[in-house]
């Protein structure tokens, strides 16, 4: 069911989109003119050297983050012109964020982690069902100090996606985890995708994930390189690396 | 090794920790501070004391006695051990002036010999033959009422009014402190000192070659007990009033205890700034090495010395102190010139010479650098034990655990973020002790300054409101019959009189001696209270000399006739200032075997007409001191009330001071450890100013808890310090009013508004994806 093309309305558009940073003399150009759009149901891996932007892109698209110039429109809302208020609620109802340390607050549970959100969003899943969706049921009541890092991993995925986002931001997700453990990590990704249907963006340094991905796009030096289309995805267990 | 390269890091570290440096210095600024203003306050006291008594020959043993012939003096002499002797003429006077002040003339030395106690001219010249008798008058009371060589003033001296002129103004080593007689304080401008040429003064007294007072000089090496013995048996028949040391003597005693409240001061108070600086730097160091453990186990795998590294932190630590001390310094030494001059007040000294000693500027620099190290210490620990492996691993969460509450069957019912904040609060149960115990410094030291304005208001209250209600006193020169007191009483205005009798007596009890005044108490008395149904003694007797309901303590009058008689104590009173001795007026009569009499009567007066009763009293040739109750408000409020309410001005400010440190700095630094958490709930979509509140909850805990210790540590402590203060002069009771409390609960309310306001302003300008960067 990879689709993808203009006939469809895409979730995110951006145009020109420019981000930099300024300290004193310095400017440093993160971002130099992004188009992009991004599409429902799909699934996209963002590869591109370090410092071309990635994470840059990422933030602005998820709401954390304001871009210097240019237009994001997440459907038909104006992200750069949104103010911290609107970007909250925005985050709060459509985007799970997935990042490479896994920030679930040390003092609470898994489950109470996933609660935290559950408790704040308007149409969430059960946090029990959310956990069991990523395969961490049985340790529901263990502190984040009490799992490992591929487990603390699936548990901010469970929170993230037990919104019910309309959008699933991975930065790295894999970044610190071995090899067995990442490919769980991304068979949760992938089995939320398929079971709700979510748009999700996934920046790796590994390109063997890529086979994943609907699209593989590359960032370079603040702009869009190449975007690959795949028809087919590759099944996870086909993917190593 | 040569560590260069950490050095430079300490001068960056000390400009991005700005405000920790700023709010630590300002601690130990204030600490080392006060401690040198008062260890060198101490010290010029000490010194002005020492080279006053030198110079002006201060007698080592002192005599008072009603009247003895000056050809006693070879047989005083000839006492083994005694290589001076001084004999003085003393007369009470009364002034004619507004408010009917008393005075002491006293004789000064034969000319030709130089005499013990000996005056010091401030101004003008020493008393010469003229037709109008000189004087020499003492410097507080010129001073407070505006006297000066030159001018004149008239006395009742035995009955009769005499014009004087002062030839010039002086001050004496026994009477550096001068107080009246039964005067609870010092007042200047109701009590003076007056010397005068023996021959002048024999004729305005008629007192002929006698005199009142001996004072002598002793070798060291005489047993000091002895020449007491020798002098009261010498001095015995003419109605000695008993013989005593140097410690004993009135001025000296007061300025010795005043002495010694300056060391507490010096230890008490920086001592408390000083453990909250410390109490700030094992904060900040232990967030700063927690923050810096990737680049400290870094150096350690390049081959740096832990012992390096410590040092490094340790330097870093110092520094902070060292910018306090520097700024300690020079507070201390502003603060000092302060502290001495306001002595100048009081203390009657030729000079007071202040100059920060370098003992006590050493002294404030050990103290501080100590708190360094101590604050440091546990920090030190840490860096040891952190290997670099362990500290390059990826930052490992807390560690967390359920607690009692989870297993409670509140357990379900409470919200998850409330969850959050109730064990990040326990989860560290020491350190969340420590950190109400230092924010609970704040309220100490607050509610301690404050407490002053309390104990001073309550006393005035209880002095001068509850205990006594009369309007005028007056004492009389000798006991009259009680029928006499009718004259004042039926006075137009007066609405009330009552009549005491006053007897100046030694009280003995064991090995324990003491003259004072025993009062004789009318059944039921309306204006001086309390009423008492036996002997009753103020609570300092019972423990300084282990009194206890049912001894019996021995009197001797020192009055004509020398009576001795005892009394059974029935029970103690407080005497918040000096100490007393009441018993039923017509008990103290029959142990006299006297007729009823009285020589102090008291007046309620309508306060219209105050000024005409007044005059009538003043015309009496009977009295010798009429006071009103409003002129000894006056005057407590221009004393004691001046300093009380000044130092605990200068206190407070300082404990505001501490208090923001304090509370900007806990704030601060649990805000850093915080900032991750609270970017990491704003990404997860709940508002900033939700996130925030959540966290803020937590220091808000912390110092909720504080209050309640705070409030009472706080209470505690103001007693001990009154206690370790004042045993004899001063017994106040600690109340500490509700607005005490109120006002401490305003201003670390504000501080801590203030601290969170601030707090608020740096997470929201951090950029959330930078803030989810930051480690930890
Ligand atoms: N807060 C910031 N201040 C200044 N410069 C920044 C900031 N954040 C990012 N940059 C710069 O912007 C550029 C893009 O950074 P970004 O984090 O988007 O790169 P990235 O593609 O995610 O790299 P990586 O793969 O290493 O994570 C980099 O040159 C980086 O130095
Ligand atoms: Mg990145």
């Amino acid at each position: 069911m990879a689709v993808s093309g203009p006939e469809r309305a895409p979730v995110f558009k951006a145009r020109n989109l420019v981000k930099t940073y300024s300290w004193g003399e310095v400017t440093v150009h993160a971002l130099r003119g992004v188009d992009l759009d991004l599409y429902e149901h799909e699934i996209v891996v963002l590869l591109g050297p370090s410092g071309s932007g990635k994470t840059t892109l990422l933030n602005i698209l998820g709401g954390l983050d304001s871009a210097s110039s240019g237009e994001v429109f997440y459907r038909e809302h104006n992200l750069v012109t949104s103010d911290e208020d609107v970007l909250t609620r925005f985050r709060r109802e459509h985007v799970g964020f997935v990042f490479q340390y896994y920030n679930l607050i040390a003092s609470l549970t898994a489950l109470e982690n996933i609660r935290l959100v559950t408790e704040i969003s308007s149409s969430p899943m059960k946090p029990e069902d959310a956990l069991d969706l990523v395969g961490m049921k049985a340790l529901a009541d263990r502190f984040p100090s009490q799992l490992s890092g591929g487990e603390q991993q699936r548990v901010s995925i469970a929170r993230a996606i037990a919104k019910r986002p309309d959008i699933l931001l991975c930065d790295e997700p894999t970044g610190a985890l071995d090899y067995e453990t990442g490919r769980k990590v991304l068979e949760a990704i992938q089995k939320i995708h398929s079971e709700l249907g979510t748009l999700v963006v996934i920046i790796t340094h590994n390109a063997a994930i890529a086979g994943m991905a609907d699209r593989v796009i590359r960032i370079e030096n603040g702009r869009i390189g190449e975007i690959r289309i795949q028809p087919e995805r590759l099944p996870l267990d086909e993917i190593r690396w | 090794m040569v560590t260069r390269a950490l050095d430079l890091k300490i001068l960056r570290s000390l400009m991005s920790l700005r405000f920790q440096t700023v709010s630590i210095a300002v601690l130990v600024a204030c600490g080392s501070g006060l401690l040198i203003a008062a260890w060198s306050s101490y010290d010029a006291l000490q010194l002005a004391k020492l080279r006053a008594y030198e110079r002006l020959s201060f007698g080592d043993i002192f005599a008072e006695v009603k009247e003895a012939p000056l050809s006693l003096e070879s047989r005083i002499r000839s006492i083994p051990g005694v290589r001076e002797v001084d004999l003085r003429l003393v007369e009470s006077v009364l002034i004619r002036m507004p408010g009917a002040p008393s005075a002491q003339f006293i004789s000064l030395p034969e000319p030709g010999t130089p005499g013990l106690d000996r005056v010091h001219l401030k101004s003008g010249s020493l008393p010469s033959p003229s037709s109008v008798p000189e004087i020499l008058l003492h410097e507080g009371f010129a001073l407070a009422r505006n006297l000066g060589p030159g001018d004149t003033l008239s006395a009742i001296v035995g009955g009769k009014q005499w014009l004087f002129r002062i030839s010039g103004v002086a001050l004496s080593p026994d009477s550096v402190y001068l107080i009246g007689p039964g005067a609870p304080l010092p007042d200047d401008t109701r009590y003076g000192m007056a010397w005068m040429s023996r021959k002048e003064l024999e004729r305005v007294t008629r007192k002929g070659r006698t005199f009142q007072r001996v004072s002598l000089k002793v070798s060291p090496d005489v047993s000091n007990s002895m020449v007491l013995e020798d002098l009261d048996r010498i001095l015995k028949p003419y109605g000695s009033y008993g013989s005593f040391l140097r410690k004993d003597q009135l001025s000296n005693r007061l300025v010795e205890n005043e002495i010694t409240e300056q060391k507490t001061l010096a230890v008490l108070f920086p001592a408390i700034f000083l453990g909250i600086a410390t109490f700030l730097i094992h904060n900040t160091l232990a967030r700063l090495v927690q923050l810096e453990r990737v680049p400290i186990a870094t150096l350690r795998a390049l081959g740096y010395r832990s012992f390096d590294i410590m040092m490094h932190y340790l330097k870093l630590a110092l520094s902070m102190i060292a910018v306090g001390v520097v700024f300690g310094i020079a507070l201390g030494t502003g603060m000092g010139h302060l502290l001495s001059r306001s002595y100048q007040a009081f203390f009657r000294f030729p000079e007071i010479r202040f100059s920060p000693g370098a003992d006590a500027i050493l002294l404030g620099l050990f103290a501080s650098l100590s708190a360094g190290i101590l604050g440091a210490g546990s920090t030190m620990r840490s860096i040891r034990s952190l290997t670099p492996a362990e500290a390059l691993r990826p930052p490992a969460p807390q560690r967390f655990q359920s607690g009692f509450l989870d297993r409670s069957f509140l357990g379900p019912r409470i919200p998850v973020r409330i969850r959050m904040v109730l064990r990040n609060s326990l989860s560290r149960p020491l350190r969340l002790t420590w950190n109400i115990l230092g924010m609970s410094c704040a309220w100490i030291l607050l509610i301690m300054s404050w407490s002053w304005n309390d104990i001073l208001e309550n006393l005035i209250d209880e002095q001068f409101h509850r205990l006594s209600r009369e309007t005028i006193s007056m004492s009389l020169r000798a006991p009259v019959k009680d029928s006499s007191a009718d004259s004042w009483g039926k006075l137009p205005g007066v609405l009330e009189h009552e009549t005491y009798r006053i007897l100046p007596v030694r009280m003995r009890f064991a090995q324990h001696s003491k003259t004072l005044a025993l009062t004789g108490v009318p059944p039921l008395p309306r204006l001086e209270l309390p009423a008492v149904d036996g002997l009753a003694l103020s609570r300092y007797f019972q423990k300084a000399w282990g009194l206890n309901a049912g001894d019996r303590v021995e009197f001797e009058s020192l009055e004509d006739g020398k009576k001795t008689f005892s009394l059974t104590v029935s029970h103690f009173i407080r005497d918040a200032i000096g100490v007393s001795a009441r018993v039923p007026k017509a008990r103290l009569h029959s142990s006299l075997n006297e007729e009823s009499s009285f020589n102090r009567i008291l007046l309620r007066v309508t306060p219209s007409s105050v000024p005409d009763v007044l005059e009538r009293l003043e015309a009496s040739p009977l009295g010798t001191s009429i006071r009103t109750k409003s002129d000894i408000l006056a005057s407590f409020a221009r004393t004691l009330g001046k300093l009380i309410r000044t130092s605990s001005l200068v206190l407070v400010v300082f404990a505001i001071t501490m208090a923001i440190a304090l509370l900007l700095n806990s704030i601060r630094i649990s805000f850093a450890e915080r900032q991750k958490e609270i970017a990491s709930l704003r990404v997860l979509g709940l508002p900033f100013s939700t996130a925030f509140d959540l966290l803020l909850s937590e220091t808000a805990i912390q110092w909720v808890l504080a209050a309640p210790i705070g409030c009472v540590a706080g209470n505690l402590l103001t007693r001990a310090a009154l206690k370790a203060m004042h045993a004899e002069e001063y017994d106040f009771t600690v109340v500490i009013s509700a607005r005490t409390y109120a006002l401490s609960f305003i201003i670390l309310g504000a501080c801590f508004l203030a601290g969170s306001q601030w707090m608020r302003t740096i997470c929201r300008s951090t950029p959330l994806p930078d803030a989810i960067k930051t480690e930890e």
